[in-house]
């Protein structure tokens, strides 16, 4: 009615690995939005944000105007400028009170793994409740890790309720019950609108990969069970028919065909699909004609990037000639010391099957290998057809190569249960249930993934071992743990507590931290497409890691279009585009840089993965 | 005896099981907790970091602190008196205040 003032904030999440085109999705609805007249806010609250990149313009934890796009307003959640603000806001009236000394002593103390977590969690909360915007777009962080976070809302508040019910008299992991009774409503009025169709709705966008498809079908599965069922999916970058005119090309066109019918028969879902664009999508006008073909309605005609001269340079393979000489090097033990391999990088360039595809790559040289994911969204299952558990598993036909996963809720059981058995005995069942209860935290989770991580990281009975790691910014906050909690243990240090066990994980952490810090030892290897979005992210990644004293190793440039292919224009422009990025990385990191060619089929099985691991390496 | 309050230090989780090994001093206090609170005594926990406010409310848990800085840690106060900075309180030590 004309009467009805109450304006209703719509919500949308989009979901996807990264690197599926999910920001830009994300910025070209908020775009389209904006320029239907709406009042619009996107938030992105994934670590490795590549927001400011999109919109060619910084962006930082204040709403602030998008320029150029009238109605269009931004915000970063970055969880590290969360969690100063919120350490401030705790400390302040602490401040004239306490000695300095002691003041520094609790802001150390507040650099735990919960302050974090609580940090981003509450603010990420603040943004359901905008009622000054009619749209407020999520451009979140890739799903594992966003599973998580909107799983907690429903967690916390059961925590709370228990502590609010004297469960475990009056405390949780995030403070004594008390203080929580307001976000308590936040947490659950989140949740509540999370579920009502006409006030939110799940965005995931994909690519036709089946990988792809697995981790979509699971993110929507476990949605549906948390109540929440108004979603819709976005397929992307899918070749369009006139550039597939050689048999390579046709073939991929094929399969992806094959895919996409699939994903609308597997799906019983609205679905948009999106074809590949032969240049990059950076600024207000290429988001402008993605939303046109989003929503159906062109803002502005289809714009047609100019064709390459037919004249282009042809990609030479001896451009890097210094690589071969270093792979071994970097990849296999080094005077009788194991070697350890991350890969790091966005999620969605590749990571898991160039972790794949090099652990067989060592492991038939004759090393005894171990490849570890520690990426809660993981899909090692589906690359070696082989059921991978959080037990190192030989991989069936080979000698030399076992897989393991770290699966965060397993962690967590196992990690209870050994709690437990400790107790048991020690006390009696009233106080055994309470522990139990407090157990239920979702830090214990954060903290049981963190010591499989170690375990791992800390196990020399290989020659070689491989972390296919979480995606970047995700990776990054996991490494630094090992330093954060050295700290949280010194508190109990000073409440004179230290046990045996304490000293014995103290001396473990600092194992795991000097070898990460070792290059003879160590290899961090950064895995991008050569595109602007994932090279800035790495640079960042890059840097962050120095920070920490860790020098990243190796590069490895995905994706890479095989000369052989470019048949046609289409091709050929992104073929322009690949060896400008080349370039750059060259220029950006000045590290050896191997190249892993786009292969006709998806990396899944043992055969095309030692296939992939002979070309990138060589033999 | 009707109320005690702990002024803490921080803790990542109030028994300390959260943490990287459980800590058998916190586990005790639970103990201690359970048995004066099923006599009706009504029991309150901050943590200097969560619970800030809490702490500068209290002039003589400041003073102390003021004196003793983090060293002070944990105060128990019984009925708004303090009686035990340092360490946790045993059953026993609060016993006659019941």
């Amino acid at each position: 009615m004309a009467n009805n003032l109450t304006r209703k904030t719509r919500y949308y999440f989009f979901f996807g690995k990264g690197g599926v085109g999910k920001t830009t999705m994300a910025c070209a609805s908020a775009v389209y939005y904006a320029s239907c007249g709406k009042k619009t806010l996107i938030v992105t609250t994934d670590p490795a944000s590549n927001l400011a990149d999109t919109f060619e313009q910084d962006i930082g934890p204040e709403i602030i105007p998008i320029q150029g796009v009238p109605n269009l307003s931004a915000v970063e959640l970055d969880p590290d400028q969360a969690t100063i603000a919120y350490k401030e806001r705790l400390l302040a009236p602490l401040r004239g009170v306490l000695a300095k000394e002691s003041l520094k002593i609790i802001e150390e103390q507040l650099d735990s793994p919960c302050t974090a977590e609580m940090a981003s969690f509450e603010r990420f909360v603040d943004f359901l409740c905008k009622p000054d915007f009619d749209i407020v777009i999520f451009d979140t962080a890739p799903t594992g890790h966003t599973l998580r976070l909107v799983q907690l809302p429903g967690e916390w508040s059961t925590v709370i309720e228990n502590a609010v019910r004297g469960g475990h008299n009056g405390q949780t992991c995030v403070g004594p019950a008390t203080a929580l009774g307001d976000s308590k409503l936040k947490f659950d009025r989140a949740l509540e609108a999370m579920r009502r169709p006409e006030e939110t709705n799940f965005i995931f966008v994909l690519r036709p990969e089946v990988t792809c498809i697995y981790e979509t079908r699971r993110a929507v599965d476990e949605l549906q069970k948390l109540g929440i069922n108004s979603q819709e999916l976005i397929v992307n970058g899918v070749y369009p028919a006139e550039a597939c005119n050689n048999p390579f090309m046709i073939h991929r066109y094929a399969c992806m065909q094959m895919l996409l019918n699939e994903i609308k028969s597997g799906f019983a879902l609205p679905i948009r699909i999106i074809e590949l664009a032969s240049g990059e999508i950076k600024g207000h006008e290429a988001l402008r004609e993605i939303a046109g073909r989003l929503y159906g309605n062109p803002l502005i005609p289809n714009d047609h990037v100019p064709v390459v001269p037919t004249t282009s340079r042809m990609p030479e393979w001896t451009d890097y000639p210094e690589v071969d000489s270093v792979v071994e090097k970097l990849l296999t033990p080094q005077n009788g010391q194991r070697r350890t391999i991350f890969f790091a990088g966005k999620g969605g360039v590749g990571k898991t099957s160039v972790a794949a595809a090099t652990s067989l790559w060592v492991a038939q040289r004759g090393f005894r290998t171990l490849l570890v994911t520690t990426d809660p969204a993981s899909h090692l299952t589906q690359v070696f057809e082989q059921e991978i558990t959080n037990e190192p598993t030989l991989i069936s036909g080979e000698r030399n190569l076992w897989v393991a996963r770290i699966d965060p809720p397993q962690a967590a059981r196992k990690y209870k249960e050994r709690v437990m058995e400790e107790m048991r005995g020690k006390y009696d069942l009233r106080r055994l249930q309470a522990i139990e209860e407090e157990l239920n935290s979702p830090c214990t989770e954060e903290m049981a993934t963190f010591e499989e991580f170690i375990a791992f990281a800390a196990c020399y009975d290989y020659q070689v071992v491989i972390f296919d790691t979480a995606p970047t910014g995700h990776t990054l906050r996991l490494l630094r743990l090992p330093m954060d909690w050295s700290k949280q243990l010194e508190i109990k240090i000073y409440t004179n507590t230290e046990s045996e066990a304490d000293r014995a994980t103290k001396s473990r952490f600092g194992e795991v931290i000097s070898m990460m810090q070792d290059p003879a030892q160590t290899t961090f290897g950064f895995v991008m497409y050569p595109e602007s979005t994932p090279i800035e992210e790495a640079t960042r990644a890059v840097n962050e890691l120095r920070g920490i004293g860790i020098e990243a190793g190796l590069v490895v440039a995905n994706l890479i279009l095989p000369p052989d292919i470019l048949t046609n224009d289409f091709l050929k422009q992104r073929w322009v585009m690949q060896e400008k990025y080349l370039g750059e990385m060259r220029q950006r990191f000045r590290i050896p840089i191997v190249r892993s060619q786009l292969m006709a089929d998806d990396l899944i099985g043992l055969e095309r993965l030692i296939r992939a691991g002979l070309s990138i390496y060589g033999t | 005896m009707r109320e005690i309050i702990l002024y803490e230090p921080t803790l990542c989780c109030s028994s300390g099981v959260c943490g990287p090994n459980p800590d058998q001093a916190l586990i005790a206090l639970q103990d201690t907790i359970a048995s004066v609170k099923e006599r009706g005594v009504v029991v309150e926990r901050f943590q200097i970091t969560t619970h800030p406010r809490k702490f500068t409310e209290n002039a003589d848990v400041m003073k102390l602190m003021q004196q003793r800085q983090l060293e002070a840690l944990p105060i128990t106060v019984v009925d708004s008196k303090i009686i035990k900075a340092g360490s946790y309180p045993s059953l026993a030590e609060l016993l006659p205040y019941l």
